[in-house]
């Protein structure tokens, strides 16, 4: 176990070194630069000069665009990284790590919200839909969480917008405070929870359908196994059953969704966070890809991939021991 | 001895149908040759079945999965058919004065007699073009020539006076083209890959899996967002590069999907490696591309077919966010993303719903049908969904 995991680590430390040195290249192959935009309209008028710009890049170390210069470029950036320094965001002007730190929270706390309520409202409807196989119930179960899997996110925040914002003013529809709001305390709190409501709903309406739709496969599996056939024959009654041994079982494969939970816990939402105006740490991201922020978009790509390879890992792990029958000796 | 044995076998074999005819000749009236008889017409029912039409019969056998492919050929008529009956042009502009809106202007002032006065004032707005038009109100096409023609707008007008429902319809052409070649496209790579993978084992298996492996950790929307900055970057120099786009950028999403196909062909394929006829197959000395394509892949297709038909809805989903984010189809085009893109626009959002929701529709419609006859497909093709 000890050595498999080792493995592992040492494992994914090699595919996190190739996912970095790719998204390097990529970033880098933008022909212009966050510093020509920032400077474009001061050369324009003359105020600073070429030369000072390519100094100003020379600082920014995205000078030296040949092959070469990338790959020292990289290895400058990767040296830093191991020592904990990601850099300093151009956009933000602060250390990315502290831009992440900050924005991460507000992103973190919407999508734990919006899981909880998946996983409470999924998990039910998807064993009940497996037990009646067929009926009015699992048809309807089934056609809404298609609907849910096929709206896209901006569609349904936007029609969640204009429903419960423009039209019905029941909720606020984007930003994360009101507009004249200084409160402090309790009601700061209260009012960015009313802000949250809408984009938690979003998230929650758009990955309920998938989750529903795993746990309505795996009910129907564990209900055609063996022992369930034997616990009936036993005599349970159908409750025992199904509450008793159907239901643990069917949380079993769940863990492996371990995986594809860490980075959407921390990443953010992108889209959705957009949409709504939430400084989330999504948006922040979308306006770093859009301006060329290289510090950040390297430090948030980063930031994910390490999430997920640390997600498969848990999920692996978390899969032998809830199932005694998987053997981690490769 | 062998030879020997051969010729019995022979023998038997020639003897029973004859042995059979004489008894059923025999026992016309008896029951027990009725009943042989009724068994070996459903024989022969049974045998005219051919797994193909048992796999239709399925399919056709579920109700969600019939709605979804007709849901799928409305479609495909809607943005294929649908342009050609169209009065109008993707592109082209209403260019009859829109629809005049006054707003009224309030102003309060103390008159001289010390009595407060109220001035309404209406402000009227005549838009130069048709813009924002509602719902089944008549335009004009061509205005200001001589062959002016009164043509309806079913859903109205966008913000620079194009027709909506003809948008909508050469969106969906975009959508369903480029999906239908990203999946495909998808699916050849991961067959290539997978199938690579999974017949030659060691270091070759080595090699893609890592691959495999490293695309997983890329997470998908930000690596789009650069690659689509680097098109941009270079789109004013080499112009196609904007006209080609939307299919550029989904070419560069199949670099990072097509991970999950390959899997799974691998997957089958080590599964398959072991079959008694690929011994057979080994035997025969048959070369490795005609043992990759024609026994093994074939056997990976029921599920492959599953996993296309229903990763179609995921792209048609990827084209519209890439479309909303205005990463897609280039401006004066439609996309069902970048209609939706309008209601970014308080304005539109609020009041003109009829800009932006039709197009929301269709995509929830594309996916849900893509999904239905996905699952329809799946169920079909499993031997062991019995109902």
């Amino acid at each position: 176990m000890v050595k498999y995991i080792i493995k592992r680590i040492l494992y994914s430390i090699l595919i996190l070194f190739f996912v970095s040195l790719l998204i390097y290249f990529l970033v880098r192959c933008l022909p212009t630069d966050y510093i020509d935009n920032k400077f474009a309209a001061k050369l324009e008028d003359g105020s600073i000069t070429v030369e000072q710009l390519q100094q100003f890049k020379e600082i920014y170390g995205i000078a030296d665009n040949s092959f070469w210069g990338i790959i020292s470029g990289y290895f400058g950036w990767l040296g830093n990284a191991l020592r904990g320094d990601l850099g300093t965001s151009f956009q933000y002007e602060q250390p990315v790590t502290q831009v992440i730190g900050d924005y991460m929270w507000i992103s973190f706390w919407i999508a734990l919200v919006a899981m909880i309520l998946q996983f409470v409202i999924a998990i039910p409807l998807g064993v009940m839909s497996a037990t009646h196989q067929y009926g009015p119930l699992d048809y309807t179960v089934t056609v809404f969480t298609m609907i849910g899997i096929s709206l896209p996110s901006f569609f349904l925040a936007t029609l969640l917008i204009k429903v419960f914002a423009t039209e019905l003013g029941w909720l606020p529809g984007s930003g994360m405070v009101g507009s004249q709001q200084t409160a402090t305390g309790l009601a700061r709190f209260g009012d960015i929870v009313v802000h949250c409501i809408l984009p938690v709903a979003t998230l929650v309406i758009i990955n309920v359908g998938s989750l529903m739709r795993y746990s309505r496969t795996n009910t129907l599996e564990v209900l055609n196994a063996d022992y369930i056939r034997t616990a009936r024959a036993k005599g349970l009654s159908e409750r025992t059953v199904i509450y008793k041994h159907v239901f643990r079982n069917t949380m079993i494969p769940i863990v492996t969704m371990l995986a594809g939970i860490l980075p959407s816990l921390f990443g953010g939402a992108m889209i959705t966070e957009e949409v709504f105006s939430l400084e989330g740490i999504g948006q922040k991201a979308y306006n770093a890809l859009k301006n060329g922020d290289i510090p950040f978009i390297m430090a948030y790509n980063m930031f994910l991939a390490i999430l997920t390879v640390i997600g498969t890992l848990l999920s692996d792990l978390a899969y032998a021991v809830v199932d005694p029958r998987v053997k981690l000796n490769k | 001895m062998k030879d020997e044995n051969n010729k019995f076998n022979q023998d038997l074999e020639e003897q029973a149908p004859r042995a059979a005819s004489i008894e059923t000749e025999d026992a016309v009236e008896s029951e027990a040759a009725a009943e042989l008889e009724a068994e070996e017409s459903v024989m022969r029912d049974v045998r005219i079945v051919s797994p193909a039409s048992l796999v239709f019969k399925r399919f056709f056998r579920s109700r969600l999965s019939v709605i979804g492919l007709i849901m799928f050929i409305a479609l495909l008529l809607f943005s294929f058919v649908g342009p050609m009956l169209s009065g109008w042009g993707e592109t082209e502009v209403d260019r009859s004065p829109g629809v005049t809106t006054y707003t009224p202007l309030m102003t309060t002032f103390v008159g001289a007699d010390g009595e407060s006065y109220t001035v309404v004032q209406l402000v009227s707005d005549t838009p130069s073009v048709n813009i924002h038009a509602p719902m089944f109100s008549y335009g004009i096409k061509n205005y200001g020539t001589e062959n002016e023609e009164r043509v309806l707008h079913v859903f109205g007008t966008d913000k620079d006076g194009r027709d909506v429902l003809v948008r909508l319809m050469c969106g969906g052409r975009i959508s369903l083209t480029v999906s239908f070649l990203t999946v495909v496209l998808i699916a050849v790579f991961g067959i290539i890959m997978g199938g690579l993978a999974g017949y030659f084992g060691k270091w070759v298996d080595m090699l893609i899996m890592r691959i495999v492996d490293i695309i997983n950790c890329v997470p998908t929307l930000p690596i789009l967002l650069i690659f689509s900055a680097i098109l941009d970057a270079y789109a004013e120099t080499y112009d196609f590069l904007r006209t080609y786009r939307i299919y550029i950028m989904m070419g560069f999403l199949t670099l990072i999907s097509w991970t999950g196909t390959a899997r799974l062909v691998r997957g089958q394929i080590l599964f398959l490696r072991e079959q008694e006829y690929m011994v057979a197959a080994d035997a025969l000395g048959m070369s490795s591309a005609r043992k990759i394509f024609r026994h093994l892949v074939i056997n990976v297709m029921p599920q492959l077919i599953v996993s296309m038909t229903l990763s179609l809805g995921s792209m048609i989903l990827y084209e519209a966010t890439l479309g909303y984010l205005q990463l897609g189809v280039p401006s004066p085009y439609a996309s069902w993303g970048n209609m939706i893109e309008l209601a970014k626009d308080p304005l539109v959002m609020q009041y003109y719903a009829n800009e932006w929701l039709p197009s929301g529709i269709c995509i929830i419609l594309a996916v849900l049908a893509f999904n239905f006859v996905g699952d329809g497909v799946r169920d079909a093709l499993d031997p062991k969904m019995k109902r």
